[in-house]
């Protein structure tokens, strides 16, 4: 007998081992993987630490890989804006022309404020700190809305802190690894904002629904809202100060209203993470830092988040009370 | 494009391509595209990749890294942990009891039958992540991932093809 043929046979001998191998190995995965989904479902923080690590080990690479996407998608974008030039020129000479006439009563206005204030001993609210983080990761699609931050810990972030862009807020963050950070966005299923809705200042609760538009809950009865009304954060609840923009109302499908946030999140590469100097429902251990130190995530912060997170989904996050 | 069905390869490298090609693909699904509403559409390259490898390259894509390639992309994306380890271990199990219907044929027929697979995957998903958020999500997110992942199909097997007869023949 050849020396092939006597392989062939031993691999003959062997083959209904290793079918029964592989069977073992995909039920014992499988078994892995739902009782990862029920962990992950029974305790959201569970699995943070991992999450996090996960995050912080893949940042460098995903950072590296950013760098020719986002170049091949600015090219993309570079040519939607050349197609679409002569009615975005014809646009914005009629919108310079509204906001001129913005700018004169602004500054009329702006003026009285000051003088207002000035007669009241007004103090405006504090931005204690902030940092400006470049998106490297924007997860969950359809499962949720987040973006991952190229700030952690080490910079001084912490959980809670709110994240804004130059139009207004976009979310909080909602976990905090050494050198990345998760920003819950507010489109998210799990995000919860109060907000007041100008000009008659009706509070509300903005609340994400992993769609690009945000739907306005526990309003009072019998209270008119109108496409075009400005959303601005209400601060109750103490984590967002008062008065930062968040959207406008516009009219949904049928009957209905949503809200448009004013950052178009799809495309969001830098944003700053500020810390209010607020701890608001967040308990002590958890409240934004003031400044660089490392954060610890303890147990107490474990079980008082929970508590702070009654309509938790399972994924993983705390809901975005403010 | 039919492709040449399991040859032994020689090398480490030849062996490690399902492994480390699918590991890439799930790192670029991470990757932020400044496109509107591309996160939610965006193509499943990691289902493309395990459908394709384990076709073609069923012992050099084995459970336990298809498991550690799922756990990964629910970790980056802060899906729920689990699920997509879940979706590509059913995945490859599903395929090796149909293999000997895939290699050999036609290209459309392949397409179809990731086709099936693309949508049975998301359903799976879509159900198993209303169950976790006890809510019933928009599906439509759902559907239209499974389409684009249907329609970019063809190009992906077409690079995969490439690399496999460029490095693994």
């Amino acid at each position: 007998m050849s020396l092939k043929s006597r392989s062939g046979s031993v691999a003959q001998l062997f083959a209904p081992l290793k079918t029964a191998t592989q069977r073992f190995t995909f039920t014992v995965l499988v078994v892995l993987s739902v009782l990862a989904l029920l962990v992950g479902r029974a305790d959201p923080l569970a699995l943070q630490k991992t999450r996090l690590w996960v995050a912080d080990v893949a940042a460098p690479v995903l950072s590296f890989i950013h760098q020719p996407v986002a170049a091949v998608t600015s090219v993309v974008t570079d040519v939607q804006d050349v197609v679409n030039l002569y009615q975005e020129n014809r646009r914005l000479r009629a919108d310079n022309a509204t906001l001129l006439e913005w700018q004169r009563v602004a500054q009329s206005l702006n003026a009285e404020n000051q003088a207002l204030r000035a007669l009241t001993h007004y103090r405006p609210p504090n931005t204690n700190w902030f940092v400006t983080a470049r998106v490297i990761g924007a997860a969950g699609g359809v499962f949720s809305r987040n973006l991952l931050v190229d700030r952690g810990s080490a910079d001084g972030v912490a959980p809670g802190q709110g994240v804004l862009t130059g139009t207004g807020l976009i979310g909080r963050i909602a976990e905090v690894g050494s050198h990345t950070s998760r920003v819950l966005l507010m489109t998210d299923l799990n995000s919860r904002i109060p907000v007041s809705i100008e000009p008659e200042h009706t509070r509300a609760i903005l609340a994400g629904d992993n769609s690009d538009q945000l739907q306005l809950s526990y309003l009072p009865p019998h209270t008119e809202v109108r496409p075009g009304d400005r959303i601005v954060t209400s601060g109750d609840g103490g984590v967002f100060p008062p008065g930062i923009p968040v959207g406008s109302v516009v009219a949904g499908p049928g009957d209905t209203l949503a809200v448009q946030p004013y950052t178009d999140l799809s495309r969001v590469d830098y944003l700053r993470i500020a810390d209010f100097g607020l701890s608001g429902v967040l308990p002590p251990s958890a409240a934004p830092l003031p400044k660089p130190v490392k954060a610890k995530h303890g147990a107490a912060r474990k079980s008082a988040a929970r508590e702070a997170n009654p309509r938790d989904t399972g994924r993983g996050h705390t809901s975005g009370h403010d | 494009m039919p492709v040449t069905p399991a040859a032994p390869s020689q090398g480490l490298v030849p062996k490690l391509i399902p492994i480390i090609s699918t590991s890439g693909l799930a790192m670029l699904e991470a990757v932020p595209v400044a496109l509107p509403d591309y996160a939610v559409i965006a193509p499943d390259l990691v289902l493309m990749s395990t459908f394709h490898w384990c076709i073609y390259r069923p012992g050099h894509m084995p459970y336990l890294a298809l498991f550690g390639i799922g756990l990964f992309v629910d970790f980056i994306t802060a899906g729920p942990v689990g699920l997509t380890s879940l979706v590509l271990l059913l995945l490859r199990w599903t395929v090796l009891k149909r293999r000997r219907d895939f290699v050999g044929r036609a290209f459309p027929f392949i397409w179809g039958g990731f086709t099936i697979a693309a949508g049975a995957a998301n359903a799976l998903r879509w159900g198993i992540g209303s169950v976790l958020a006890w809510q019933v999500l928009d599906p439509r997110g759902f559907v239209f991932q499974t389409a684009l992942t249907v329609a970019c199909y063809p190009i992906m097997t077409l690079l995969f093809a490439r690399v496999q007869r460029a490095l693994m023949s």
